[in-house]
């Protein structure tokens, strides 16, 4: 293959070559960006996930240390504790998922929970639960010890503690999530990145296109029209036949052979 | 006219930009495969197609017209500016469309203006990269093309004729060739020297070949947000001064100077008032720093006023301070330095010391033909008697600059921008020094500009690099009849 061919087929090749580039690139970009979505949504939900097993591990201890300090269940009190150690397990694995920059903030999760559960154990200890006040018959006799307000207990020395808890387990939840706003940062950048370079690939090929287009004009159209139009003129009015477009390969050669034929010209080897 | 011809030489110039991006891929690659490999990579493979397309239809052509000549240098300068910005826009970060054409412009006119924040955020691959385009617009885009490519043949004449003044030829009594070979050696010599020298002053070998870069093609774009101040380092500040000066010179001058030449530097008129500009504007502004006690120290206040006064006479635009916290009449001084610059046939811009000097004799000897009306007056500079028809063009040219600043203060100021700042953003993009006064200040950055601003700003810095009337004339329709 050589001549016009030749160039066309390079030209229409560049061309293509430039669309499956562009395509293979916008591929690549999404992919990579679709891998960055999956990732950060992946992240957020277990980071959701991890927060709602420590709220609902808060949650069962309170509604245990309710049932035995207000409810004075003293079934409840074992119950209290396999909570506490719920709790703590949870805070271990919530601890293993998380980045490293979250340490400190399991550190004084693991404080609180034990500072609440000393809460539990010095009621534990001090049995006042389990206590039952004899009843009084006879109304001269000395008062009985007072009994014990479990209600009062809860507010003043535990809800305190499953506040401070609570709120630990929040400041976990939000850092997680603000720790995720880098990455969809860079997921924003990644996604600029992915329509730049297929945007720009477009505007080389629209710029290729138009050179190729106006190559094919100036180099093969122009010149077959003006030599038909010279034949025509040639054959009609007996003038010579005169192409003044510049002719490259088998276009030079057309015209040296439309010259040698109608004016007479011997042809080049 | 023949476009094609014009597309085919603007790809070979293509082809010589996608080199030096694979090149700046390389060092992303070396730097751990940094963040700016893949856009550097993609960036240099479209450009490559781009570059190539127009070869394989478009025959080599041996002659070329003026016309054709002047297309070539414009849209090659416009073209390359279109395709640095490839490797920036990829990249992201701060490069939003306007930011990326203003800094690959401002890289290619050696005008080494930014607007970026955090420059040391940039990996080391885009550095280079931003190294790469002043270092290649410091020569002339298509000097470069002429410098590496051969195969030109006759029609580097042409080409080289348009690229370079008239001014710029004076001292180069040579054929083009040989104009062409000492402009590359001088160029890369000065570079490599330069290096070598920042290396021994205590940078680290990359600081060193993009600073030496940035030097010797009078750009003043750094690796650190805080210019030369980061080093804190006289050692490197004299290294700088010195290529920065030598930059600043006749590339003629300095390669007939090394090889021992008759019209050297130190016989040329022009680089005596070059160095005398230097000399005496350093001196001034060193004292009114130390009577006003910006400085506790003479020595202090010279050292400064040295580098600053180089720095921006060049058109360099490196900085070691605050120069906005200067007396204002040590800014005025470097205002003048930043409109009269360095010398023709160097890689600096602005109005240039040869036509400053032609100017000041033409005064001269108007005064004098006043007092001796009967008398005739010729101008001479090295000894030579200048033409009318060329001192004419260089009123004009001064003329044509100066109206030029005015516009540009003009379109500054309608903008948003404070007198002061609009002002010498105009001297300082039409001069291709870089930083100015006011909000963009030696160590500010045109960052808050407002978008039209900035894109006037381009258009004064393409205009100052073509010296005015190159760019201007492919606007007129006439012209291209």
């Amino acid at each position: 293959m050589k001549g016009i061919r030749k160039r066309v087929t390079i030209g229409f090749l560049s061309i293509v070559i430039l669309l499956f580039f562009s395509g293979l690139v916008s591929l690549f970009e999404l992919n990579n960006m679709s891998g960055d979505i999956d990732a950060i949504l992946g992240s957020s939900r277990r980071s959701i996930a991890v927060s709602e097993g420590l709220l609902d591990a808060i949650h069962a201890h309170d509604r245990a240390v309710l049932r035995y300090a207000v409810l004075r269940d003293s079934l409840y009190a074992d119950s209290c504790n396999s909570c506490y150690d719920e709790l703590v397990e949870k805070v271990r694995l919530a601890r293993e998922e998380s980045s490293a920059s979250a340490v400190t903030l399991f550190d004084s999760l693991d404080m609180l929970a034990q500072s609440m559960q000393n809460v539990v154990a010095k009621l534990q200890a001090s049995r006042v639960v389990e206590y039952v006040p004899p009843v009084q018959v006879d109304s001269l006799a000395p008062p009985a010890p007072s009994v014990f307000d479990g209600w009062n207990w809860y507010n003043k020395n535990y809800l305190p503690e499953y506040n401070a808890l609570s709120d630990g387990v929040l400041r976990v939840m939000t850092s997680s999530q603000s720790s995720l706003s880098p990455r969809a940062e860079l997921l924003s950048r990644n996604a600029y990145r992915a329509v730049t370079p297929v945007f720009i690939s477009l505007v080389v090929m629209i710029a290729i296109l138009l050179m190729f287009y106006y190559f094919v004009m100036i180099y093969i159209a122009k010149p077959i029209v003006d030599m038909n139009k010279s034949l025509g003129d040639s054959l009609k009015y007996k003038i010579p036949f005169v192409v003044k477009s510049e002719c490259r390969d088998e276009m030079a050669e057309l015209k040296e052979r439309i010259e040698a034929v109608v004016n007479n010209k011997p042809i080049r080897s | 006219m023949r476009i094609s011809v014009v597309i085919r030489y603007i790809g070979i110039i293509l082809l010589v930009l996608a080199a030096f991006m694979l090149m700046s891929a390389g060092i992303a690659y070396v730097s751990n495969v940094d963040s700016s490999y893949y856009p550097l990579v993609m960036s240099s493979l479209l450009t490559l197609l781009l570059g190539c397309f127009p070869l394989i239809f478009v025959p080599s052509s041996d002659s070329i017209s003026t016309k054709e000549g002047y297309c070539i240098v414009v849209g090659s300068w416009l073209v390359a500016s279109v395709v640095g910005m490839f490797p920036y826009l990829m990249w992201g970060g701060e490069f939003t469309v306007i930011n990326a054409w203003f800094e690959s412009v401002s890289g290619f006119t050696t005008t080494g203006a930014s607007i970026l924040n955090n420059i040391e955020a940039l990996p080391r691959g885009l550095l280079f990269w931003r190294m790469a385009t002043c270092w290649i617009g410091g020569v002339g885009v298509v000097m470069f093309a002429l410098i590496i490519l051969p195969s030109i043949g006759r029609s580097k004449r042409m080409l080289s004729s348009v690229e370079l003044s008239s001014l710029a030829k004076d001292n180069f009594n040579y054929r083009t060739q040989t104009i062409v070979r000492i402009i590359l050696i001088t160029y890369f010599l000065v570079t490599a020297v330069t290096t070598i020298g920042l290396k021994l002053a205590g940078m680290c070998w990359f600081d060193a070949l993009c600073h030496a870069m940035s030097a010797c093609s009078t750009c003043g774009f750094s690796t650190k947000n805080t210019s030369i101040a980061f080093f804190n380092s006289g050692l490197i500040e004299f290294v700088l001064i010195v290529a920065m000066c030598i930059a600043g010179l006749h590339f003629g001058l300095i390669y007939a100077t090394v090889t021992g030449k008759h019209n050297n530097v130190f016989r040329s008129e022009v680089s005596r008032v070059y160095f005398t500009i230097i000399g005496v504007s350093s001196v001034l502004i060193a004292i009114s720093l130390w009577l006003s006690d910006i400085y506790p120290t003479l020595w202090l206040s010279l050292r400064s006023a040295l580098f600053h006064t180089v720095s921006l006479f060049t058109t360099t635009g490196f900085a070691t301070v605050d120069c906005n916290t200067w007396t204002s009449f040590a800014i005025l001084i470097l205002i003048f330095c930043s409109i009269v610059c360095g010398c023709a046939g160097s890689t600096s811009g602005g109005l240039k010391v040869d036509r400053f000097l032609v100017a000041a004799k033409m005064i001269r000897t108007r005064l004098r033909a006043q007092r001796h009306p009967d008398a005739i007056f010729r101008t001479k500079i090295d000894g030579v008697v200048q033409d009318e028809d060329m001192m004419g063009v260089v009123m004009v040219y001064i003329v044509a600059y100066m109206l030029l600043i005015l516009i540009g203060t003009f379109l500054n100021t309608l903008f948003g921008a404070d007198l002061m700042t609009g002002f010498s953003a105009a001297v300082s993009c039409v001069s291709n020094v870089g930083p100015g006064f006011g909000e963009i200040g030696t160590m500010s950055n045109y960052s808050l500009m407002p978008i039209v601003t900035k894109f006037n700003l381009t258009l004064l810095m393409l205009l100052g690099r073509l010296e005015i009337f190159g760019l201007i004339q492919l606007f007129f329709i006439r012209w291209w009849r």
